[in-house]
């Protein structure tokens, strides 16, 4: 083999894989990137379908509700004009609270019910999630 | 009082770090030694200010000084001693001035080291002259945008007190490590671009190489402390969360260990010089990217940042100073080296291409960590780059760079390939034995990845070992701190793949005197009690955990009201030995004595940090052990 043809076969086999590497990267961030919508956007449509996506709203005072002895929690998330319906089972954070912000990430069931698989609420006073930050600062 | 000397002490430090900067130049007509002995006094004087400073805002902590605003933020009456010094880095300004302090801190060090020749003079003073740069430019944005000893009036009566989560010994702690770890990069940045400015000298290499290793050695320590403080504080159990502050730590990690490596090739052989300069551009960029990230408010939102600009412009600005004119300089600078020739598997080649993988690795960090934040600033979408995107893309460049970890083991400097691949064969074929025999009929098989990840744990930790088993008595010590660092990492890549195979984590509700049952172990509560703190109040639930009906201990999970601050915090409850944690974090109240609770077995977790433990082992070995004997080696 010429040293030009070994040349030649070494630069397509290094671009062949930084091709694929790239391919099932820009793949891989496709899938897992999670977009994150209001509760107005919900309901006017903007969810994808079959993947989880993250809903972030205020707790509606009043609305939490858990059996007694029971895992599983709902409440109702609002952004002051649409409302969603949650369901969690699991351990709430620390910080969950009526009249809080809080994010869920999940995706609706066929009833129309959102299973969340995560809920986040504030870290502590200093640190949130971005999304809740910015959503208390508009309510106020 | 105090606080106003601390301020002037902080002035004074500016001012020396101006003339460290100033002497470094050629703007005087002083001779060398004059200049050498200037420059080495600033940086003590510079170093000692801020030294002093930092001693003066600790007074005032201890002695409650709330008209100090910083303290009035972060302290009370009621915080214990420990925790108020601590308290001393808990938020932005002061740790902000114990970074400040660390940089000078190593200037120092690098300014009395005796590490430099009679020809490396003008390499010292440059590079002294670079650190005073970079400490002028970060007093004063402490001074204009941070300042700690800022009063307030009027006097509040009692402080704020400390974030609850920061009270912990290992969080007290964490900080200053991983600090050094960062501001340590600046060393080799320094000498880095001192080197280009002395065209004759070749050693800066070697030198550049010990500050390396010190900060690698910090920044391992620190990145492990943070994840086992996570572990057990944050109340969920995980290890690694893909964080953008856990990421912001872990990118200068992985570029410094790259750095580490190519300085090797730089000093021994002459080659990959410009490669090494610019990781070590890079490594020292990716600190200040790190420290902008978590100090910027950037990421609580881009748009918080937006509306307070100040500091994190500053910080963005100095990015952009240092990494720029850095790159400037050297792509005015660098030295032309003859065209490379290398074996395709000698030592030299396997150490570059996994130069390039540690890289990408970097930077595919690097993108999940950035991407959602510029897409915010770009069209105000908001999207969030999850765990699944890091652990999925993070294989591709660990795979092949843990097999060319131990692959390299087998190399020579300038060796050929093919005696290579017949060296190393029988190792390969015995490590993939032993990892398909563990994860076939030892444990149960669970998915092809966990496979891999065996046999590559075994293939490292074995390679690793060669160095040991081969090598004379004479040697041995001089292949320890390699043999540690690469047997460190194959004993954590074990406990990575281990634990996120067979671990078993689940939520579940518990009523007093029930149980639940965790792979082979059985949880079981039986009461919970209240308890009354020093600073808080707790409930105390007390779970023994049985294995094959024999009780195996007893854990006492809580969950803490702090008196300053109204939400709870979880201190989660873990038996543990090398080879299992269990782990029981108290969830909520559901009523009834039954209560929600967080469980979970993971098998080899602890390997996860004993792993940096030993690669930490192994870097002291090499600045500590190595050294004199080197030097009697010499004389």
């Amino acid at each position: 083999m010429l040293p030009r043809h070994r040349r030649f076969l070494g630069i397509c086999l290094v671009l062949l894989t930084v091709g694929l590497a790239s391919f099932f990267i820009l793949k891989s961030f496709q899938d897992n990137l999670l977009y994150y919508l209001t509760p107005s956007e919900v309901i006017a449509g903007k969810a994808p379908e079959d993947r989880e996506f993250r809903i972030g709203g205020l707790v509606v005072t009043g609305s939490f509700f858990r059996q007694t002895g029971s895992l599983t929690s709902q409440f109702v998330l609002t952004d002051g004009s649409a409302s969603i319906e949650v369901s969690y089972k699991g351990i709430l954070p620390d910080l969950f609270r009526e009249g809080q912000g809080i994010i869920a990430r999940g995706k609706f069931n066929s009833a129309n019910l959102f299973i969340a698989s995560e809920v986040l609420a504030k870290h502590d006073e200093n640190y949130m999630p971005p999304e809740i930050h910015a959503m208390e600062t508009s309510l106020e | 009082m105090i606080p106003e000397i601390g301020q002037l002490l902080m002035i004074t430090a500016l001012a020396a770090a101006l003339l460290q900067f100033l002497i470094g130049l050629k703007l005087f007509t002083v001779d060398q030694s004059l200049r050498m002995i200037l420059i080495k006094r600033f940086t003590l004087i510079q170093c000692l200010s801020i030294f002093l400073a930092i001693c003066c805002l600790g007074y005032s902590f201890l002695n409650d000084d709330f008209s100090v605003l910083y303290i009035a933020l972060n302290s009370n009456t009621n915080l214990p001693v420990p925790y108020k010094i601590a308290a001393i880095w808990g938020a932005h300004e002061g740790s902000l001035l114990l970074w400040m302090f660390l940089l000078s801190f190593w200037g120092v060090t690098l300014a009395f080291s005796k590490k430099f020749n009679d020809q490396d003079k003008m390499l010292k003073i440059y590079s002294l002259s670079i650190l005073g740069l970079v400490s002028l430019s970060f007093i004063l944005f402490i001074i204009y945008t941070s300042n700690p000893f800022e009063r307030i009036f009027p006097m509040p009566d009692q402080g704020r007190g400390l974030n609850p989560l920061l009270q912990d010994p290992a969080l007290a702690i964490h900080p200053p490590i991983l600090y050094a770890g960062y501001v340590g990069l600046a060393i080799p940045f320094a000498l880095a671009l001192a080197s280009l400015l002395t065209p004759h000298s070749s050693s800066w290499a070697g030198i550049a190489r010990i500050w390396t290793i010190n900060s690698w050695l910090f920044l391992t320590g620190g990145i492990a402390l943070g994840s086992w403080w996570a572990y057990y504080e944050l109340g969920w159990g995980g290890w690694w969360f893909w964080d953008p502050v856990e990421n912001a730590s872990l990118m200068p990690w992985l570029v410094a260990t790259a750095l580490v490596h190519s300085l090797i090739v730089t000093e021994k052989k002459g080659l990959f010089n410009s490669f090494s300069t610019l990781l070590a551009i890079i490594a020292f960029s990716l600190s200040l990217l790190g420290t902008f990230l978590v100090r910027s408010g950037v990421l609580i939102s881009v748009h918080s940042f937006a509306s307070d600009p100040e500091r994190g412009l500053f910080i963005l600005m100095l990015i952009g100073l240092f990494t720029g004119g850095a790159l400037m300089l050297f792509a005015l600078k660098q030295k032309r080296s003859a065209p490379l020739k290398l074996e395709l598997l000698s030592r030299e080649s396997l150490l570059l291409l996994n130069n390039v993988f540690l890289c990408s690795a970097a930077g595919l960090v690097m993108i999940g960590t950035l991407y959602p934040l510029v897409l915010e600033l770009v069209n105000s979408e908001k999207i969030s780059v999850g765990p699944p995107y890091f652990n999925f893309v993070i294989l591709f460049p660990c795979i092949p760079l843990l097999i060319f970890v131990g692959l390299a083991m087998f190399s020579a400097w300038n060796g050929k390939g093919s005696k290579l691949l017949l060296r190393s064969s029988r190792v390969a074929l015995l490590s993939i034995l032993i990892g398909l025999v563990v994860s076939l009929l030892i444990l149960s098989y669970d998915t092809p990845l966990t496979t891999i990840g065996l046999i590559l744990a075994v293939w490292t930790i074995i390679t690793g070992c060669l160095p040991l088993i081969r090598s004379r008595t004479s040697s041995l010590v001089k292949n320890l701190p390699m043999a540690l660092a690469h047997i460190g990492l194959g004993i954590m890549v074990l406990g990575i793949t281990v634990t996120s195979s067979y671990g078993i984590t689940f939520d579940d509700t518990l009523g007093f005197g029930q149980s639940k049952t965790v792979g082979e172990y059985e949880f079981k509560l039986i009461t919970i009690n209240d308890r009354t703190g020093p600073n808080y109040t707790a409930k105390v639930a007390m779970v023994e955990i049985y294995s094959e009906n024999q009780k195996i201990g007893t854990v006492f999970p809580e969950k803490r009201v702090y008196d300053t601050t109204s939400p709870s915090m979880t201190e989660a409850g873990i038996e543990a030995n090398l080879f299992r944690d269990l782990f029981v974090a108290l969830g909520e109240d559901l009523g009834g004595d039954i209560w929600s609770m967080h469980l979970q077995y993971k098998p080899l977790l602890r390997l996860i940090w004993l792993g940096p433990f030993i690669m930490i082992l192994g870097g002291l070995v090499r600045l500590f052990l190595l050294k004199p004997l080197s030097e009697t080696a010499n004389s």
